[in-house]
């Protein structure tokens, strides 16, 4: 029989790493010895065990989308309220004044006189005129809205009506207060 | 007649010096980038199981090469160094990520028992699996975990060797050695559930 191999070099044989003389030699050896050849099969199951484990280092996580609880939820839906008050709010005040009535005309020794300014008047600011704010969405956040879904909804408490732009994970992105 | 600069030249001020001499990377750290910096990231992210990490760590790794420059008379002591730097930064960042770990794990328990998805049991096995394999690494020497990964990333013996800075007639006796030692502290600290 011949010489018995060292486990170091059963298991560079186990991965085909040895010289061609040596595999065949190794081989050969493997027939006739039983230690030899339960240590190779132990290396071998050992080998294999540690790959299989060291494997699951290529398992890739899957993303994790956070589970909701009750508390964020409410958390957002009282955005949601505060939002749609502010937006209420910015309506309420810019909203068209009523044209004054001209009071009665003022004989001109009624009239106190009017000290003129130093300056030269300047020209009243040109008011740029701005489309209804109510046909456009507020955003909820600074994140671009790629897609979603628009659902009407009543507000709590003031059953004012509005138009929510929800996302695919269902958080509310914009809100529009309906007229 | 108005004239109308079509080419307008930089300023003296703005016009960048050629790069000189000492600002070029050596050939050598050139030559050791390309071919070590791709299957350096591989390994490092399978240990860290973050790629943007590994990244990080193998730059660094080689930014430290760059600057000991001097110290290395052999390529082979350099990629060995090289190796090395590596995998202990690796392990460090395995070590400093475990609390990190353990938040994410329970986050995604949290998240697999809320889900209605089929898979949801065996993606957090999986994960679980996984930091445990990167526990178990990080309790290792250096050199054990270190040809492991590289074992298992299907680096040849000769290959490790020159990765090791040992003759590649040890590699098999170091393996054989680093895979009993790896299951041993596997079955003691997570039982026989291999």
């Amino acid at each position: 029989m011949s010489r018995c191999w060292l486990d170091g070099e059963l298991r560079a044989w186990l991965d085909r790493e040895l010289p061609p003389p040596d595999m065949e030699a190794i081989g050969r050896h493997l027939t006739e010895c039983r230690q030899c050849s339960a240590l190779s099969a132990e290396l071998s199951a050992r080998a294999a065990r540690v790959s299989a484990l060291l494997g699951a280092l290529d398992h890739v996580p899957a993303v994790l989308i956070a589970a909701r609880s009750r508390a964020p939820r409410r958390i957002v839906a009282a955005a949601l309220v505060l939002a749609a008050a502010s937006l209420l709010l910015f309506a309420w005040i810019h909203k068209p004044k009523p044209i004054p009535v001209t009071p009665a005309i003022l004989s001109p020794a009624s009239v106190p006189p009017v000290a003129l300014p130093s300056k030269p008047a300047t020209m009243p600011k040109r008011r740029v005129a701005r489309p209804n704010d109510m046909h456009y969405y507020l955003a909820l956040d600074d994140e671009p809205i790629e897609s979603g879904v628009v659902l009407r909804v009543t507000l709590p408490d003031s059953g004012q009506l509005a138009d929510v732009i929800f996302d695919e994970q269902g958080r509310p992105r914009a809100v529009r207060p309906l007229n | 007649m108005d004239t109308v600069n079509t080419g307008v030249q930089p300023a003296d001020e703005f016009v960048l010096d050629p790069p000189t001499r000492r600002d070029r990377s050596p050939a050598w750290l050139e030559s050791d980038f390309r071919e070590h910096y791709s299957r350096l990231v591989g390994m490092l992210a399978r240990l860290v199981g973050d790629r943007a990490q590994a990244e990080e760590i193998a730059a660094d790794a080689f930014c430290k090469l760059a600057g000991y420059r001097g110290l290395f008379v052999q390529p082979a002591e350099r990629v060995a160094w090289l190796y090395r730097v590596a995998t202990n930064a690796g392990l460090d960042a395995v070590r400093a990520n475990s609390r990190r770990r353990r938040r994410e794990q329970q986050a995604g328990a949290e998240t697999m028992r809320t889900s209605y998805e089929s898979g949801a049991l065996e993606e957090m096995l999986a994960v679980e699996r996984r930091s445990r394999v990167q526990a178990v690494l990080a309790t290792l020497k250096s050199r054990d975990a270190q040809l492991l990964l590289l074992r298992s990333s299907g680096m040849a013996y000769r290959e490790l060797a020159e990765a090791l800075g040992i003759h590649p007639s040890s590699v098999g006796t170091m393996l054989a050695r680093a895979e009993a030692e790896f299951e041993k502290k596997f079955r003691a600290r997570y039982g026989d559930d291999l």
